[in-house]
């Protein structure tokens, strides 16, 4: 009994290890990148830069004559001041999908110039590989694996071991204890991130996978069921009169009371039957309070909707996972709390691997141990230097550089790489690290000092006070590499 | 404010707990009452929370804070176990300031 006991606990502990070596380098960037994704229209804000006051111009005066002028795309219109105004959008067409801007002067549509967050959304979505979403909602089927089988195997030690941390000790247990502490106390939070992630990256497949089995094939239904509204209307085929988009979105806002419109798309527009969705994320005052609103455009009916006060259990539960996943019902210090767990979650990963090469330590001249070493400080301290040099490059690529959100791209990926690189260079590894975190953290704070020398901006503070925080924290964990070369990490390189 | 009171308050009750294991302060202090008085602190911010931002959102932020507070706490202060003292002695202090001020 005793042995079966045993080897059930080697088991888990295997898959524990193993889940976490080949899942943990990607959950490690979707961690990082999710810091930043839950302060998007923070990061918007900064990296436009100082805007001049936008002119008044209505949402019909901006969308209608784009609509017109080219009725071969699909449009998307993001709006600004709780839907007052279009401040940007993206349009479709053959599979391409270009992103704008709106010249709050002129009301001219402009080529997007900077992509600071939507680079960063779609690297914590894995929107760079092919389908990458569906990729990320497996790597958080990983981490939720991760969690159980670390939970079963540290069950029994749990309260004796919650808060016990050792700095004094030697690296291995170091180690240990930081990945242990982080794990337990930070479970609620790894938790419901891994559980929501997969919710919403894997949701669609499963939604396919059922639609058969349950819905008798009736996609639809099987949508509806969980919030996601159709209106089946078909084009008449000849234009006909329509309500302004203005008085449409207040419709919506009537039919939806608290909704703060974010977005808006279109069905067959500029035909008698169009139909116009308006999107939000936030319902004021209501905790989990996404809403889609579908209107008739020839006379503002509603035709569907998924609101707050309307919804069934499983467009309730869809509604949770997005506004818990993205922490929409909370405001500005507890996604800050949220972005310190997600870093917190980096920290678990680096220990983990941390601990896993502690334990091949016999075994630390072989290639594969040195190469996976080598990945994770490429990744580990590679990743927040590309990130800093991406927000470096949006303060310090010239306004009119073409292809300057591609520079951007090339900017985070390129100095990612570099970095991945150089940890295979045959220098001592600590060496690698101080290198590595003294760029971060000279890019870190040139892109504040960048910015803030374009002039000082309220609603960028946040953001360069955390760039700020980024190049201190940089600075300082290049200085503890001396003691940081005590843990087995470094010395299973350093032979 | 209720969050930064409740935030405060989840420190308090999160140094508490640490600090009631022996040995894990440079002075003795009461193992049992002191490790209680945090678990209650702890249970008690939960009003703040609430207080503030509803009971199921205000339940999922005491939840979320407390990893935050806990892990901070459990990492932080066996490095400064003074320094700790005092931090814990300052969001006491802030507290109480917010609690009026409120």
């Amino acid at each position: 009994m005793a042995n079966q006991k045993n080897r059930a606990h080697w088991i888990l502990w295997d898959v524990h290890a193993w889940t976490g070596v080949v899942s943990g380098l990607v959950l490690y960037v979707m961690f990082f990148t999710g810091a930043f994704v839950l302060f998007r229209s923070e990061l918007r804000s900064w990296s436009f830069g100082p805007q001049p006051p936008p002119v008044e111009r209505s949402v019909e005066e901006t969308a209608a004559p784009l609509l017109a002028a080219r009725a071969d795309v699909a449009w998307l219109f993001e709006l600004g001041d709780d839907g007052a105004r279009v401040i940007g959008g993206q349009m479709r067409a053959r599979g391409q999908r270009d992103h704008f801007t709106i010249d709050g002067r002129s009301g001219a549509l402009v080529q997007e110039w900077t992509a600071v967050e939507r680079i960063l959304w779609h690297l914590h979505f894995l929107y760079q590989l092919p389908f990458g979403f569906y990729l990320s909602g497996f790597f958080g089927l990983a981490l939720v694996l991760a969690i159980v089988t670390g939970v079963v195997i540290h069950w029994r030690n749990i309260p004796s071991q919650l808060l016990r941390f050792r700095p004094g000790r030697a690296a291995k247990i170091v180690w240990t204890d930081a990945h242990k502490v982080l794990g337990t106390v930070g479970l609620p939070f790894l938790l419901v991130f891994g559980l929501t992630g997969t919710i919403i990256c894997l949701g669609p497949l499963l939604l396919q996978a059922h639609t058969a089995a349950t819905f008798g094939g009736d996609h639809d239904q099987a949508e509806e069921i969980l919030g996601f509204v159709h209106a089946d209307v078909e084009p008449a085929g000849a234009p006909g009169p329509r309500l302004p988009y203005d008085a449409l979105i207040a419709r919506a806002k009537a039919a939806v009371p608290g909704l703060e419109p974010e977005w808006i798309r279109f069905q067959h527009p500029g035909d008698a039957n169009e139909v116009l969705n308006v999107y939000g994320a936030r319902v004021r005052g209501e905790p989990f309070g996404h809403a889609t609103v579908l209107l008739r455009a020839a006379d503002g009916a509603v035709l569907a909707a998924n609101a707050p006060a309307t919804r069934g259990p499983g467009a309730i539960a869809t509604a949770a996972a997005f506004a818990l996943h993205f922490v929409s019902y909370g405001g500005t210090a507890i996604r800050l709390v949220h972005a310190l767990l997600a870093l917190g979650g980096c920290a678990i990963i680096l220990s983990g691997f941390a601990v896993w090469l502690a334990r091949r330590e016999a075994a630390r001249a072989s290639r594969p141990n040195r190469w996976l070493l080598s990945l994770v400080i490429g990744t580990g301290a590679g990743l927040p230097l590309g990130t800093a040099a991406l927000f470096a490059a949006s303060r310090a690529l010239p306004a009119d550089l073409p292809w300057r959100v591609g520079w951007e791209n090339v900017a985070l990926f390129g100095t990612w790489f570099a970095a991945t690189l150089y940890a295979f260079a045959p220098l001592p590894r600590r060496r690698v690290m101080r290198d590595l975190l003294l760029a971060a953290g000279a890019l870190w704070g040139a892109a504040a000092l960048l910015d803030l020398a374009a002039g000082f901006r309220p609603e960028a503070a946040g953001v360069d006070l955390a760039l700020v925080a980024f190049a201190v924290f940089s600075f300082w964990l290049s200085s503890r590499m001396h003691v940081a070369a005590r843990a087995p990490l470094l010395a299973a390189q350093e032979g | 404010m209720e969050f930064a009171t409740g935030l405060a308050v989840l420190y308090v009750g999160a140094a508490l707990v640490w600090g009631a294991e022996p040995g894990r302060l440079p002075f003795a202090v009461p193992e049992r009452p002191v490790r209680l008085l945090g678990v209650v602190l702890i249970a008690a911010a939960l009003r703040w929370f609430v207080a503030g931002s509803g009971a199921i959102v205000g339940a999922i932020e005491w939840t979320i804070s407390l990893s935050f507070v806990a892990s901070t706490v459990a990492l932080a202060a066996p490095l400064r176990p003074r320094a700790a003292v005092a931090a814990t002695a300052c969001a006491a202090l802030l507290a109480v300031a917010l609690e009026i001020a409120r």
